[in-house]
C-alpha cells in the first residue's frame, strides 16, 4: 500500500544554509510518527515546508494521489493537511468558536451572497459548525464546549492548546501536524493532553499524525514510529526503543564532535 | 440542552423583562440622538459647551459605574432595537428641524463621512488593509456625477457608477497593496492619494485646479435642489440630502454588520490578525484583502458622489491628504470596527469645530493631539468594537 | 543635447539626491533601532527650515552679523530644533507605542507631524504663506561654457555630501554608532551586552532628526523659499527612498535617494512635456518601485517566526 504522505529528497535551502537536506519521510494512513531532534535540526522547517509556508528547493512531496511540491498553503490545506503551531497562534480577543471555525472556513460557502442576502443558508452552515465545534471541544474539555462563545484569551494555556488542536481537527484533515504540543505546559498538563489525543485517535483510526516533541515520554506514549533529524538530515528512523540506543542519536543529543 | 431551552416556549415573565429591556434600550438611544440633534442645531456657544459637557459626563458614567456598564451591555444585547430606535430618532430630528439648512447640511455631512468610515472599517478594521487615501476615493466618487450628471443617466445609477469608479481606480494600486504589508502598504496608498490630487490639479479635462460643477441629485426626475416643500410643510433643500445620506449610511451599516457576522467576517479577522494561520487553514490572503479593499472603496466612492452633488462642486482639494487623515481620525477616535463609534466620532470631528468658533483655527492641532492621545492611551477607541458572538445567529430563528 | 544643459540637470539631480538621501537615512535609522516608521520626519525638515529662518531673522534684527556667523546661527537653530523635536516625539510617542501595530505608529506620527506643521503655521506670522529664506551663503556664479552654477549651490551640495559621509562615519566609527548597530541587530542581546536601550534609541532619534533639520536648512538655502507644509512631500519621498533602498540599512536609503532623484530628473529630461506632471510621475514611480521591490533593494531583515 502506498503511504498517505511520501516526501523524497526534500531539501530546503535559505541562502547558504541547508535547513532540510534531502529528507525521505513517509507517513501511512492512521500512523503516528514522532519527529525528534535537537533545536534547529529542521523539525519546524519541515512543517513549514509541508504546509506551504516555505517553498522547498528540491525534492518531491506526494500526498495521496496528488503532488504537493511547491503548492500554496491554501491548496495544501484543501488537500487535507492541518497543523498547530509551536507558539500559540490564536486570536485571543475573539471567541473560541471564531477561532475553531477558522479551521473549517475552507469547507463552507464563503461567498458574499450567503453573507449578505441568503442568510438562512449561512445560518444552517453556522449551526452545523457550532454543533461540530461543541462535540469536538467536549471531547477535549467539557468546560471549553460550555464556553464556546467566550474570548479565547480567557482560557488557560492547556485549554488554548486544546482549542488549537480542535481548530486543526474541525476541517476533517487526513494528516495532522502537531508542533510541540507540550511547549510551555507542566508534565501533568502534557499528560492530560496526551490522554485526550490518544482517546481521539481511537475514534479516528484513519487520521495520520506527525508530532514534533522534545518530551521523550510523549513520544514514547503516542508514536508508532520515530524519525530523528539533525542539521536537516534524517539520522534515525525506527521504533522508539531503538532510538535511545542508537549511537548517532546519542551523539546528536549529547553534542558529538561533528 | 441550553439551545433547546432557549428556542422552546418562553415563560411570560421572560417575555415581559425582554420587552422592558427593549424599551429601556430604545429610550437610551432616543435620548442620545435627541442630545445629538440639539448639538447639531445649537448655535449658542454656552449651550454647545454645556451639551458637550453632558455627553462627556454620560460617557464617563457609562464607563465607570456599574449601572452604565449594564446599560451598554443591554444595548449590545439588543442591536435590532438600537438600530430601529436610531432610525426613528433620525426621522424625528429631520422632521423637527426640516427648515434648518445648516443643521441638515451638518447631518448629511456626518452621515456621508460615517458611510465613508464604514468603507474604511471594512478595509482597515476588518481585513487590515491600510487606506490612507480615503479622501482620494471620496473625491473620485464626486467627480463621477460631475462628468455624468448631465448625461441623462438616472442618478441612482450614477451613484453606482461612482462606487464602481472608485473601486476600479483602487484596482490600480491593488497589486502593490497586496504585495506589501503594514507601513509599506500604507505608503502606497498615501502616494496614490497625492498622485491623484496632483493629477487632478494639472489635468484640464476635469477642470484643473478649479474643479467642476456637480449637478444636484435627482431621484426619479425630482431634483433635490428644487424641493422646498413637502405637502403642507416648507422644508430646506438639504432635508432630502440629510435623509438620503442617512439612508446610505443605513445601507452601509447593514452591509458591514452582515459581513461582520458571517463567515466572510471571520475570514477578514483571520487574515488581519494572523496571515500565517489564515493561509495554513486555506484562506487566500489576497482574495480577502482585495474583497475588502474594493467593497470599501466602492462605499467611499458612493458617499463621495452624494457629497459632491450636495455641495454642487468638486475640486482637487477634495482629495487632499489632510481630509484622508480626518477620515482615519474618525475611525480611530470612534473605535476600530465599531460603526456607531464612527458616527459619534464624525460628530466630534466634523461638527464641533463648526460650533465652537474659538477652536476653528486650531482644529487640526486639536484633532491631531486627540488622535495621538487615543492611540497612546486607549487604542481601541472611544467605543471599542465588541467581540463577535455568533451564538444567537446559530440558534436560528430568534431575531 | 547641449552638454551645459546636461551638466545642469546632473547638478540638480545630485542636489535633490543628496537632500533625499539625508532625509531617507533618518527613516532608515529609526526603523533600524525600533522597527517603526516615524512619519513626522518630513515635518521635522520644515521645523529645521523655519527655526533657521526664525533664528537668522531675529539675530539680523538685533545685530548685523557677518555671513558665516549668521549661517552658523541658522545651522545651530536647525540642528537644535530638529534634535529636540525628534527626541520629544521619540520619547512621548514612539517609544511607548513600540509594541503597537505598525499602522497605529504610522498614524500617531502622522498626527505628530500635523501638530508640528500646524504649530509652524500658527506660530509664524502669516504662516500659511510661503516665506522668503534669507541668503546666508556668498553670492557669485561659477561658469563653464553654457553651464553655470551659483557658489551657494556648490557649497550646499558639498556640505550635504560631507554630511552623508559624516553620518556614515558616526554609524561605523563611534560608540553611539556601535550601540545603534547593536540595537538594530538585536535589542535584547544589545541590552545584555550593556547597551542602554532607551538612550540609544533617543540618540538615534536625535541624530536622524538633526539630519532632517539640516535638510530643511539646505532646502531653504537652495530654493530661497520655505513653506509650512513642505515636509509632507519630502517625508513621503524620503520614506519611499528608504523603503526602496531597504529600511534598516545605511547605504540603501542613500542609493534610494539618488535613484529617486535620478528618475525624477531623467523624467524631466526625456519627457519634457511631463514637467507639469512631475509630481504625478514621482508618485507613480514610488508606487511602482514598492510594488516591484516590496522589501527594498537591500532586503529588510525578516522577523516573522512560525
Amino acid at each position: 500500500m502506498s503511504p498517505l504522505l511520501a516526501c523524497s529528497g526534500l531539501t530546503m535551502r535559505f541562502g547558504g544554509l541547508t535547513a532540510l537536506d534531502s529528507l525521505d519521510i513517509a507517513v501511512g494512513t492512521g500512523e503516528t510518527v514522532g519527529l525528534v531532534g535537537p533545536n534547529g535540526s529542521g523539525k519546524t522547517t519541515f512543517f513549514n515546508v509541508l504546509t506551504g509556508l516555505y517553498r522547498p528547493s528540491e525534492g518531491a512531496v506526494r500526498f495521496e494521489a496528488s503532488d504537493l511540491f511547491g503548492r500554496s498553503p491554501q491548496e495544501i490545506s484543501r488537500a487535507g493537511v492541518a497543523r498547530t503551531f509551536q507558539r500559540s497562534r490564536l486570536m485571543l480577543d475573539q471567541t473560541v468558536f471564531d477561532n475553531i471555525a477558522l479551521g473549517a472556513l475552507g469547507r463552507v460557502d464563503l461567498g458574499l451572497l450567503p453573507a449578505l442576502v441568503f442568510r438562512s443558508r449561512f445560518r444552517r452552515d453556522l449551526s452545523a459548525l457550532v454543533e461540530k465545534a461543541t462535540a469536538l471541544t467536549r471531547r477535549f474539555n467539557p468546560h471549553i464546549a460550555a464556553s464556546l462563545f467566550k474570548p479565547a484569551g480567557s482560557f488557560t494555556m492547556i485549554d488554548r492548546r486544546r482549542i488549537e488542536i480542535c481548530r486543526a481537527l474541525i476541517g476533517g484533515p487526513r494528516l495532522l501536524l502537531l508542533d510541540e504540543p507540550s511547549a510551555g505546559m507542566t508534565h501533568e498538563e502534557t499528560r492530560h493532553l496526551m490522554d485526550d489525543l490518544l482517546a481521539f485517535r481511537e475514534e479516528m483510526p484513519d487520521l495520520a499524525i506527525v508530532l514534533v516533541e522534545h518530551e521523550m515520554d510523549v513520544i514514547r506514549r503516542i508514536s508508532d514510529r520515530c524519525v530523528v533529524l539533525n542539521f536537516g538530515r534524517k539520522i534515525f528512523e525506527g521504533a522508539f526503543d531503538a532510538l535511545l540506543a542508537d549511537p548517532d542519536v546519542q551523539t546528536a543529543y549529547l553534542g558529538g564532535s561533528q | 440542552m441550553e439551545t433547546a431551552q432557549l428556542t422552546g416556549t418562553r415563560p411570560a415573565e421572560v417575555v415581559r423583562t425582554q420587552g422592558l429591556h427593549r424599551l429601556l434600550v430604545a429610550a437610551i438611544v432616543a435620548l442620545l440622538f435627541a442630545g445629538g440633534g440639539f448639538l447639531l442645531h445649537s448655535e449658542a456657544q454656552g449651550e454647545v459647551i454645556a451639551l458637550l459637557a453632558a455627553f462627556v459626563a454620560i460617557f464617563v458614567f457609562a464607563e465607570r459605574l456599574s449601572a452604565g456598564r449594564r446599560a451598554i451591555a443591554l444595548c449590545r444585547a439588543h442591536p435590532g432595537t438600537v438600530n430601529l430606535a436610531a432610525a426613528v430618532s433620525v426621522l424625528a430630528i429631520a422632521a423637527v428641524l426640516r427648515e434648518e439648512h445648516y443643521t441638515l447640511l451638518m447631518m448629511a455631512t456626518v452621515a456621508l463621512f460615517a458611510t465613508a468610515a464604514a468603507g474604511l472599517t471594512l478595509q482597515m478594521a476588518f481585513a487590515g488593509v491600510p487606506n490612507f487615501a480615503g479622501a482620494g476615493f471620496f473625491a473620485i466618487g464626486a467627480y463621477v456625477p460631475a462628468v455624468l450628471g448631465g448625461t441623462g443617466i438616472p442618478h441612482l445609477v450614477v451613484l453606482l457608477i461612482a462606487g464602481c469608479a472608485a473601486a476600479l481606480l483602487g484596482l490600480a494600486i491593488l497589486l502593490p497593496v497586496l504585495r506589501t504589508r503594514g507601513h509599506y502598504a500604507a505608503l502606497v496608498t498615501i502616494a496614490f492619494g497625492l498622485l491623484l490630487r496632483s493629477f487632478l490639479e494639472v489635468n484640464d479635462v476635469l477642470g484643473g485646479p478649479q474643479g467642476m460643477k456637480v449637478p444636484a441629485f435627482s431621484l426619479f426626475g425630482l431634483s433635490f435642489a428644487r424641493i422646498t416643500e413637502i405637502g403642507p410643510y416648507d422644508v430646506s433643500f438639504y432635508l432630502p440630502y440629510a435623509l438620503a445620506g442617512c439612508a446610505l449610511f443605513a445601507l452601509a451599516f447593514f452591509v458591514v454588520r452582515r459581513l461582520e457576522t458571517s463567515f466572510v467576517g471571520l475570514a477578514f479577522d483571520a487574515v488581519r490578525s494572523d496571515e500565517v494561520a489564515a493561509s495554513v487553514f486555506g484562506l487566500s490572503i489576497a482574495r480577502w484583502k482585495a474583497t475588502a479593499f474594493l467593497i470599501g472603496n466602492a462605499m467611499i466612492g458612493v458617499a463621495g458622489a452624494l457629497y459632491g452633488m450636495m455641495n454642487g462642486f468638486v475640486n482637487p482639494n477634495s482629495a487632499n491628504f489632510g481630509d484622508s487623515l480626518i477620515m482615519l481620525s474618525i475611525l480611530v477616535l470612534g473605535g476600530f470596527g465599531n460603526l456607531w463609534g464612527a458616527v459619534v466620532a464624525s460628530v466630534v470631528i466634523l461638527v464641533i469645530p463648526e460650533k465652537l468658533q474659538a477652536i476653528q483655527e486650531y482644529r487640526l492641532v486639536i484633532f491631531a493631539l486627540l488622535v495621538i492621545a487615543i492611540l497612546r492611551f486607549r487604542p481601541s477607541g472611544l467605543m471599542p468594537r465588541a467581540t463577535r458572538d455568533l451564538s444567537a445567529l446559530a440558534m436560528g430563528g430568534q431575531r | 543635447m547641449d552638454p551645459g544643459l546636461l551638466a545642469q540637470y546632473l547638478f540638480n539631480g545630485l542636489m535633490l539626491g543628496t537632500i533625499y538621501a539625508i532625509v531617507a537615512v533618518g527613516f532608515s535609522l529609526f526603523f533600524g533601532v525600533l522597527d517603526v516608521i516615524k512619519f513626522s520626519h518630513g515635518d521635522v525638515v520644515a521645523v529645521g527650515a523655519f527655526s533657521a529662518f526664525g533664528a537668522a531673522g531675529l539675530t539680523a534684527a538685533l545685530v548685523a552679523l557677518p555671513g558665516p556667523l549668521a549661517l552658523a546661527v541658522g545651522l545651530v537653530a536647525a540642528l537644535g530644533a530638529g534634535a529636540v523635536s525628534g527626541v520629544v516625539i521619540g520619547r512621548v510617542l514612539v517609544l511607548p507605542l513600540k509594541n503597537a501595530p505598525a499602522v497605529n505608529v504610522l498614524l500617531a506620527t502622522l498626527m505628530a507631524g500635523t501638530v508640528l506643521r500646524e504649530a509652524i503655521r500658527l506660530a509664524v506670522p502669516n504662516g500659511g504663506n510661503p516665506k522668503p529664506f534669507p541668503a546666508l551663503l556668498p553670492d557669485g556664479v561659477l561658469a563653464a561654457g553654457s553651464f553655470s552654477v551659483g557658489i551657494d549651490s556648490v557649497i550646499i551640495l558639498v556640505g550635504g555630501l560631507a554630511v552623508v559621509l559624516a553620518t556614515h562615519l558616526v554609524i561605523t566609527r563611534t560608540r553611539l554608532g556601535l550601540a545603534i548597530r547593536a540595537v538594530a541587530q538585536d535589542d535584547e542581546v544589545a541590552q545584555l551586552a550593556g547597551v542602554n536601550f532607551t538612550k540609544t534609541v533617543l540618540g538615534t532619534f536625535a541624530l536622524g532628526s538633526m539630519l532632517a533639520g539640516l535638510a530643511g536648512l539646505m532646502l531653504g538655502l537652495y530654493y530661497r523659499e520655505i513653506n509650512f507644509n513642505m515636509g509632507i512631500l519630502l517625508g513621503i519621498i524620503g520614506f519611499a527612498c528608504a523603503v526602496v533602498g531597504g529600511l534598516g540599512s545605511l547605504i540603501g536609503p542613500i542609493l534610494g535617494g539618488f535613484l529617486f532623484a535620478g528618475i525624477q530628473t531623467l523624467a524631466t529630461v526625456v519627457l519634457p512635456f511631463t514637467s507639469a506632471y512631475k509630481d504625478v510621475v514621482a508618485f507613480a514611480v514610488i508606487i511602482a518601485l514598492i510594488g516591484l521591490f516590496p522589501t527594498g533593494l537591500i532586503a529588510e531583515k525578516s522577523s516573522e517566526r512560525v
